[in-house]
Formats: structure tokens, sequence, C-alpha cells
């Protein structure tokens, strides 16, 4: 055994001083490539890209690789153009942390887009290195935060509940509460409750599930007995397929699904089909999302470049209406614009442009894309990015105020598309 | 609607499916002493294989077999492959459990860059629900249990009736003695884990067809149970982890009925009382204790 260390001694000692070496010369002072650089400049994507979460990868590089391949076109920022590097949390927070650490020293982003529900453990790592980092977390521990680094691009899942208990109390006389029990899905309980006794209606019904079980049915049947004309829910595709599937065959058919963002991810869609076949999932499956205009000048130019994606991307078109691929295309763009009003690649110098080019100041031209906006800011002009996500306003602590729609399944695109947005005013009242 | 009628419709069809996959994995450890925690992705690749059997458009029951002799044959090629290599060389009982862990990693990855991440179901038709004694219970689970049940008095009078089932027995008490007694314990033990392995192929495709959408990581997110069924009823014995299974499985859906949420707990509550009074499970007399009658 001594003997056999000893042979292997050289070759450990040179294998340390290599990764020594390699850390080294990854790692960078400020993060980001800085105004100095002049090659391409990368975008970290961090986000699940393998394990049960791995949709949110996929979302998240389409509308990376959209964003890119539409600022590149422009001619990219100063000259430079942008790279995606994407790195796997794998959807456990052990794995974000080291994902988020080898992301900051081996690739030195000017700018992060992800992780989702990862963000907790990811977006501390990324912000202290002073690197602009957009999440779509609707987690509500970040609606107060402070990090003037940290950009929440989609709504808070307190508002989501506070549509969907909206949309329940007013389109429906028994709705019924069915949530799992793990936090991405409970975050929007509470504000549901509150709004359903707001408005002076009750749930028929209120169950938490414990996720990725074999079997509901026991479960179903009492939820059955209250006789639900509608299911508000929010469960992992897994539980959901069960769940529904199950349901389906007790009670001879569903009661309408209202169920959430998760609701429109291809993977959710996958699952629950399979389970309960297209005619049902067209007839009773709806979702309260992010909305997204379905149309418009941005959203062509989106259109547009998420098509050209196709060679890197798996049948791009199911995210045209993709709220979470949106926010992301979005985020690269006011990214490229913040830079090139800063004069500067440097996330220190252009972190403070990027409110400043989504806010609707006095005077201020609303612009639909990079290209537009590279345009009006040459000629000297303030800009207004409004995005293929609609208008992105964000609030003190940095996030996004959007509006919510109702959506149906579109069995063309495969993906939910809007049908009817529901007005700010409901959501504040 | 009884509820607790229900409950108990339902609990059935949890326990036999149950019972499939915590009869292959003790009896897997029952031959060689190896806590295998790579069983649930086996059970994974048996549900994927009978899907591929299923979509080229043969029936349901055919891709059943189908997973069962998938089940088998990479267990057999796992034992004689990856454990049994190992264990020549001496390698401890915790290592042995990190060799099955990483086996298992290697095996869920291996599956989602093959099958990718998408969902599958099986093709079918549900057929309608019968009501009997007040449960509601459709054709599929009435076969699953059928199946369950038919499979394990398989092997209760497999284990308990003929002279393989002695050599099992034998080769699980001492490998040494049973050897030199003359039984071939080398082909003995790979018929124990071709057995266990189609059983835990049957598990697979059972619970992927209750479960109505599946993935690559199905089975390993049961795994956890059928473990906790295999120790309830000691590991190792059989019929223990048959009882294992109806505890288990008839407690976590009574259990829904007043805390869905935390069905799974309840179940595992009462293993953790049941140790606590029995620390070896419920079955205390091990699996080579049994008597059996000479052919």
């Amino acid at each position: 055994m001594e003997v056999l260390v000893r042979r292997l001694m050289p070759g450990l000692a040179l294998l340390a001083a290599s990764t020594l070496a390699v850390a080294a010369c990854g790692s960078s002072s400020t993060g980001g490539s800085g105004s100095g650089g002049s090659g391409p400049m990368n975008l970290g994507v961090i986000y699940p890209f393998t394990g049960a979460n791995a949709d949110q990868g996929a979302i998240g590089m389409a509308g990376c690789l959209t964003g890119v391949a539409a600022v590149n076109a422009a001619g990219g920022v100063q000259g430079r153009k942008f790279v995606c590097k994407s790195f796997d949390t794998k959807g456990d927070p052990a794995d974000a942390t080291s994902a988020a650490n080898q992301m900051m020293a081996s690739a030195s982003p000017v700018m992060v887009i992800g992780a989702s529900d990862d963000a907790v453990t990811t977006a501390p790592i990324v912000t202290a290195a002073g690197v602009p980092n957009f999440a779509t977390i609707g987690d509500p521990h970040f609606d107060h935060q402070t990090n003037q680094y940290f950009y929440r691009i989609t709504p808070s899942d307190a508002l989501q509940g506070v549509a969907l208990g909206y949309w329940a109390a007013t389109h429906f006389k028994r709705p019924a509460a069915v949530f799992t029990s793990d936090l991405g899905a409970q975050t929007s309980v509470p504000p549901l409750r509150t709004k359903m006794t707001a408005l002076g209606h009750k749930l028929v019904a209120d169950v938490t599930l414990a996720p990725g079980q074999s079997s509901y049915r026991t479960e179903i049947a009492k939820i059955i007995a209250a006789k639900p004309d509608a299911l508000v829910t929010e469960m992992d595709p897994q539980s959901a397929a069960t769940f529904l599937s199950e349901y389906q065959q007790l009670a001879g058919h569903l009661p309408i699904i209202l169920g959430t963002q998760r609701t429109s991810n291809s993977d959710w869609i996958q699952a629950v089909l399979g389970a309960i076949g297209q005619a049902s999932y067209v007839k009773y499956v709806k979702a309260i999302t992010p909305y997204v205009p379905p149309g418009g000048a941005s959203h062509s130019v989106y259109h547009h470049w998420l098509m050209t994606t196709a060679g890197k991307v798996q049948n791009p078109a199911q995210y045209d209406q993709h709220p979470y691929a949106i926010a992301d295309y979005d985020a690269i763009n006011i990214t490229a614009l913040a830079m090139t009003e800063a004069h500067s690649t440097a996330p220190a110098a252009y972190n403070k442009f990027i409110v400043k080019v989504t806010a609707a100041t006095p005077g201020a031209v609303q612009v639909h894309s990079y290209a537009e906006g590279l345009r009006a800011l040459k000629a000297g002009k303030h800009i207004q990015y409004v995005g293929a996500g609609g208008t992105l306003a964000f609030n003190r602590y940095h996030s996004a105020e959007r509006a919510f729609s109702y959506d149906n399944y579109d069995p063309a695109n495969k993906s939910m598309n809007p049908v009817l947005v529901i007005p700010g005013s409901a959501l504040n009242g | 609607m009884n509820q607790l009628t229900l409950a108990i419709g339902f609990g059935l069809v949890t326990s036999a499916i149950l019972a499939l996959g915590a009869v292959g994995f003790t009896l897997q450890f029952g031959v060689s002493n190896i806590l295998n925690l790579a069983y649930g992705d086996v059970m994974t690749v048996s549900a994927f294989m009978a899907y591929l059997v299923n979509a080229g458009g043969a029936g349901i029951w055919l891709a059943m077999c189908a997973g069962a002799a998938t089940g088998a044959v990479v267990s057999v090629l796992i034992s004689t492959l990856i454990f049994t290599p190992f264990l020549r060389r001496g390698t401890s009982r915790f290592a042995m459990v990190m060799v099955s862990l990483a086996l298992a990693v290697i095996l869920q990855n291996a599956i989602q860059a093959v099958a990718g991440p998408a969902f599958r179901s099986y093709s079918r038709s549900q057929g309608t629900s019968l009501h009997l004694l007040g449960m509601i219970l459709t054709p599929y689970q009435l076969v699953i249990i059928g199946v369950a049940a038919a499979s394990l008095l398989a092997l209760h009078l497999l284990l308990r009736y003929t002279r393989i089932g002695k050599a099992l027995r034998a080769t699980a008490a001492d490998a040494e003695l049973a050897r030199s007694c003359g039984i071939a314990t080398e082909r003995v033990s790979a018929l124990a884990w071709a057995i266990s392995g189609a059983l835990c192929g049957l598990a697979g495709v059972t619970l992927a067809l209750n479960l109505a959408s599946f993935d690559f990581h199905f089975g390993n997110a049961f795994l956890l149970v059928i473990v906790a069924a295999a120790v309830f009823g000691s590991v190792g014995q059989p019929y223990g982890a048959m009882a294992g299974a109806l505890v288990i499985g008839m407690a976590s859906e009574l259990a829904a009925i007043w805390t869905p949420a935390l069905k799974q707990v309840v179940a595992f509550v009462i293993l953790a009382v049941i140790l606590l009074i029995r620390p070896a499970g419920l079955w205390r007399k091990s699996f080579v204790q049994m008597d059996v009658a000479a052919r």
C-alpha cells in the first residue's frame, strides 16, 4: 500500500497543481468580463438541466439563445457578442451552490439568468461578485429584497395566489383548493385563501397532498364528496398526472382544473396529457399565468429570433407564449441596452441603468427590441424597453409587476395561451 | 361513499404493488446481504422496456411480461458483473451500499440520457369502475391485485415445496456449507436474483400503470417505501415483506382520510413503533428457518 501511495504521489501532486492553476485562471476579481475585454461576453444560465426539474433548464436556455441571437444580430454590445453558458443546479441546493461557484470562477459572466427555486442559494453568490442576476423565482421572501444586483423578472407567487383567488371567486360557485405540500406550491395558498375570503367566498374543500405518491384515491374520494365545480391547484407533473387520472376515473369526469404557471411547462403538459387524454385536457385544464401579449411588435421580434434557435432548442414553438422563456429573453435585451447606455460592459457600471432602460420616464421612446433601442440610444434619445412580455416595471425591490391572464390549452402549439387578461384593479382590491 | 371502505379498497391496490417490490427487494438481501439501492432504478428500466413493447403495438399484459423479464435479466447482470466481483475482493458491507448507490446514480442518468426527461404513459383503456363491497376498483386495479397475489403465491410454493426453494434457503443460510453439500450456489444465487428481478420488474410496471404517467426517476422515488416495507417485516423474510407491504399500504391510505399531507409520515411512524417493540422486524423468524416439506 505504501509503495502504491509513493508511486501515485507525483501524479497526485501534478493533478493538484493543475487544478489550482485552472481555478486561478478562471477566477476574476470583479465578475464579468469588464469593459477592458475584447472577446465574447459570457451570460450565465443557471437552472436545473438534469433531474426532475430539467424542464426549467430547457426553458431558460431557450430564452437565452433567443435573446443572444437578437443582440448578436445587431452587432452585439460595443462590438462584443454574447454567449450563453449553462450551469446545472440539478434542482438541489447543495449542487446549486457548487454550480454557482463554478460558474463565477470559470465563466466570469457579465450577467446571470436563473435560478428558479434554487435562486435562494445561487443569487447571493452571483450578486456578491457584483454581477446582475435576473431570476424567475416566485418565492414571496423576495418580495422585499434589497440587493441592488438582484432582479426578479416574474411576479411573486403571492400575486399569483391573489389572481387565482380572484378568478376562482368570480367564476366558480364551488371551488376546491388542492396543492401539494412542497414550498413551491404552498407559497400561492395563503394569498388565495385571503382573496377568496375578501371577496366573500369560500372553498368547499382545501386539501394539501403529499407529493409523489403512488395513489391519491382516498383523498380524491373526499374531494368528490364536496362536489366542487373547479379545482384550484399546483402540483408537480408526476403528482398531477396520478391525481387527475384517478379523479377522472373515480368521478367519471373532471371539474375545471385551474392551475398556475406550473401548468404551462411542457413537462406538466406532457405528463397530464398522457394521463387524462387530449380531449379532457383541452376541455378542463386552464391556468392563471403571468400575462404575455400574444402579438405586437415586441412579440414579433421574439418569435422571429426564437424560430432561429431550431437547431439548438427542441420544438422552439412551445416557448412562443411561455412567460419564463420570454422573461429570460427580455432580461438579455435589457442587459444589452443598459450596457449600451452606460457605455460600459462592466457590471458595476451598467447595473444602475437596468431600471432606467425599462422605466416609463417622461420623454422616453418606447422600443421593442435591442436593435431598435440601439438606434434610439445612438440618436441620443432616452428609451423605455417594452419587451415580449410587455412592460417590465421594476418596483423599488427590483421585482417586476406584471399582469396575469386566464389561459387555455392550444393543441397546435402544445402550450397554454392567454384568453383573457385579469385587470390589475382586481388584484389590488 | 363510505370513506373507510373506499380507503381499504385503495389500500389493497397500493399494498399489492408495494408487496411485489418489497418481496423482490428482501429476496435479494436474503441471498446476498446487499442493500441494493439501485433496485428502484431497475424498476424504472423495466417500466420503460414495457413501454417500448406497448408502444410497439403489444397489449399491456405482454408489456408487463416484458417488464418482468427485463427486471430479471438486468438484476442477474448487476449481480454477476458488478456486485459479485466486489464481494470477491472482500469489499465491506458499507462499501457495497456505496457501490449500489453509485450504480443507482449511473442507471438513473443513463435512463435520462437514453429516454430523455419526457413523461410516458401506457396505452390502454381504463375500463369501467366496479363497485365491490363498498369499494370502487377498476379492472386494471383488480388485475394488479391478482398479479401480485399470484406471483407471491407462486414464490411461496417455490420456496416451500421445491428442491430449488430448499437450495435457495440453504444458500442464504450458509453459502459455504451449501456448496460443500453439493449445491451449485452460484447458479442458485443467480436464480434468486432472477426471481427477485422479475418481481422488481413487475413492481415497476404495475406502479407505472398506477401512476398514469412516469419518467426516468419514478422508481427511485418509490424505493424508500419499499425498503420500509421490507424492514417492517424483517429484512430477508419474504412473508414479512408481504405483511409489511399490507400494513404500510393500508396505513397510508387510511391516514389520507384525515391527514393527506402526512399519509406517508403516518406509515413511517408505525414502522418506527414496530421496530421499537420488535427491533428485528415483525417476522422474527429468518427466511432460512422455514420448514419445508421434502420432495
